[in-house]
């Protein structure tokens, strides 16, 4: 029971970015996806999301097919994107209405998940606001109460800490590891080797379209020797 | 490009972008309808013109009309760009030169606009009012020169910071947001028949409608929700659909017979034709995608959304046209026509149209 990615080949229109990719997300851990900029890193993302099509091969999660049982595969995941885009005409409770009745969660405990979010990421008193009106923090802090309300089996955040404050940071880090403890599996891009040393289980590298290297979190430094210098 | 060149550059490029869309909007079978409501308007006019009674009333209506004339096309472009407040600091003459430019050649095209729209009233004019030549000519071109030094009036205060009447800083920022909102009326009508990139939306809260929006029919479907606040909330869409539902009422009070059925059918195409933009107007939105939700149950959420809004804009013109008429068989012609046409547009021709973008939507990803 995992997200499983076989012989994966894809990208955009007649551009082909993936090139034969392979790896297993395995149940309730967290799987670093990394990669120097342009390694095809978000072209997996969207591809495991099924805003793309795969050439080759196939994506299943918890045995179901992505192309075969969209809607069903699709509402075992969350999904928390780089640049938070929001609704332009939903307050920040419409939002949150919006997922609790797309993911068919039971409304009271999910507005209690949500307020005790809110209150986290000191949304509390912005209920009635729009977000496309706050600043790209704060949106993505809604993305953040948007994703964790639902009960996803696999959360894939995409360089989750870009425009967070630093208590957000530790916030959400406090978040994804309560939430493995409880059996949900994580894909989590992300440049930082301090987040992959500390609370990834193990990681992907890619390159150039294709999977580089691949191993436990705490392999990284010796099997990924290029991208492991000091962040200083 | 030379910075003294810059009014030249920068209005030959919009014109070339209007051309662009304007191309593609014409591309579309929506022009026949559009050809053929104007030869419809042009009968009714004729009409109207023939059997227009002269007397206190009529007159006033037409000063009114007169009147309006001076609330559209009244607003300046300066074809600013955000970017220039900064970005050309160092050179703001070239900027002055271009806003002046600018000016002037609003005023020619706003005061050439109203020339037209009086040429239009012309017949009316000389019914209800004089047949003197002179004496209309002279009136027009009063307005026209009202108008143009409307303009220059409107855009002398944009460019102004408010209370600093000595002041000769050029408030920039003013001007970058007139130009925008200028842009924003302009993209807004082509947004209606094709999809024009970046175009930001404008929202508005629209509380009073917060009690329609949480009962509309098919809640089931959480995206009928979501497509309802946009219509709502997303001004272009009511808007539209309150124009295009005043415009039939117009139709219904002035025309009788086939050619009132065939005007309603047509406003209705065009009204149903222009609402299908709403489909995809959060295909910005990675979420929107993710939802599971399917694509059936996202076009039939988005035929609930639109179906009630046709079926009181059917009921509004059937009134008032019974009103005006107290004509049975006429009511019963248009019925049946609107009603096929409705139920054909709504759910046969929506799903049509949509396929495509659905199509699109699997094919392309998000960047973001």
């Amino acid at each position: 029971m995992s997200l499983d990615i076989k012989n994966l080949s894809g990208g955009y229109g007649q551009l082909t970015v993936l090139k034969d990719i392979s790896f297993v997300v395995p149940d309730g851990t967290l799987t670093a996806l990394v990669g120097l900029n342009g390694s095809g890193k978000s072209t997996t993302i969207n591809h495991v999301i099924g805003l793309l099509n795969p050439k080759q091969g196939s994506i299943t999660l918890n045995g179901l097919s992505l192309t075969q049982q969209p809607v069903d595969y699709k509402a075992q995941i969350a999904y928390i994107p780089e640049q938070p885009v929001v609704y332009e005409e939903l307050t920040l409770k419409e939002h949150l209405a919006l997922t609790i009745a797309t993911y068919h969660l039971d409304e009271k405990i999910a507005w209690q998940r949500a307020n005790e979010l809110l209150k986290t990421f000191r949304l509390d008193d912005k209920l009635t606001w729009f977000p496309t009106h706050f600043s790209k923090g704060m949106r993505q802090k809604v993305m953040i109460v948007m994703a964790f309300i639902t009960d996803a089996k696999l959360f894939i955040i995409d360089e989750p800490f870009l425009g967070l404050d630093v208590i957000a940071v530790n916030d959400l880090l406090t978040l994804i590891d309560n939430r493995k403890k409880q059996g949900v599996t994580f894909l989590l891009t992300t440049h930082v080797l301090d987040t992959i040393d500390k609370h990834a289980d193990q990681f992907v590298y890619l390159k150039d379209g294709q999977v580089a290297a691949q191993g436990a979190a705490s392999d990284f430094v010796t099997l990924v020797p290029e991208l492991a210098v000091d962040e200083g | 490009m030379k910075l003294t060149h810059l009014f030249k550059y920068r209005a030959s490029k919009q014109w070339q972008t209007y051309f662009k869309y304007l191309r593609y909007v014409f591309n579309d079978h929506a022009v026949l309808a559009l050809f053929f409501l104007l030869g419809a308007a042009g009968l009714a006019y004729q009409s109207l013109w023939q059997t227009a009674v002269i007397n206190i009333w009529t007159q006033l209506a037409l000063v009114i009309v007169i009147l309006l004339t001076f609330l559209i096309f009244k607003g300046p472009v300066n074809f600013t760009k955000p970017a220039d407040a900064t970005a050309l600091l160092g050179d703001e003459t070239s900027l002055r030169v271009m806003l002046k430019q600018a000016t002037y050649y609003s005023m020619v095209v706003n005061g050439a606009i109203e020339g037209i729209l009086i040429l239009l009233l012309w017949p009316m004019i000389f019914r209800l009012f004089t047949h003197s030549i002179l004496l209309v000519t002279a009136i027009t071109i009063i307005l026209v020169l009202l108008k143009i030094l409307l303009t220059y009036l409107i855009a002398r205060q944009q460019s102004k910071f408010e209370n600093q009447e000595n002041s000769k800083l050029v408030n920039w920022r003013r001007l970058i947001a007139a130009e925008e909102n200028h842009q924003f009326v302009v993209l807004s009508f082509y947004n209606l028949f094709i999809d024009v990139p970046g175009i930001t939306p404008r929202v508005k809260r629209q509380k009073w409608a917060d009690l329609l929006i949480n009962h509309w029919p098919g809640r089931q479907i959480p995206t009928t929700k979501l497509f309802v606040t946009a219509f709502i909330r997303r001004t272009q869409y009511i808007k539209l659909w309150l124009r295009l539902t005043v415009i039939g009422a117009g139709a219904a009070w002035f025309t009788t017979g086939w050619l009132q059925t065939i005007l309603f059918l047509i406003l209705l195409y065009l009204l149903v034709l222009q609402l299908i933009p709403l489909y995809d107007v959060h295909k910005h939105i990675v979420l929107n995608f993710l939802y599971p939700i399917s694509d059936k149950q996202r076009l039939k959420a988005f035929q609930i959304t639109i179906l009630p809004w046709i079926c009181m804009t059917i009921i509004f013109w059937l009134i008032i046209a019974f009103i005006a008429t107290f004509n049975i068989n006429l009511l019963l012609q248009n019925f049946l026509s609107l009603v096929l046409l409705g139920g054909i547009l709504v759910f046969w021709y929506t799903e049509q149209k949509t396929i495509k973008s659905t199509q699109r939507r699997h094919t392309r990803a998000f960047t973001k």
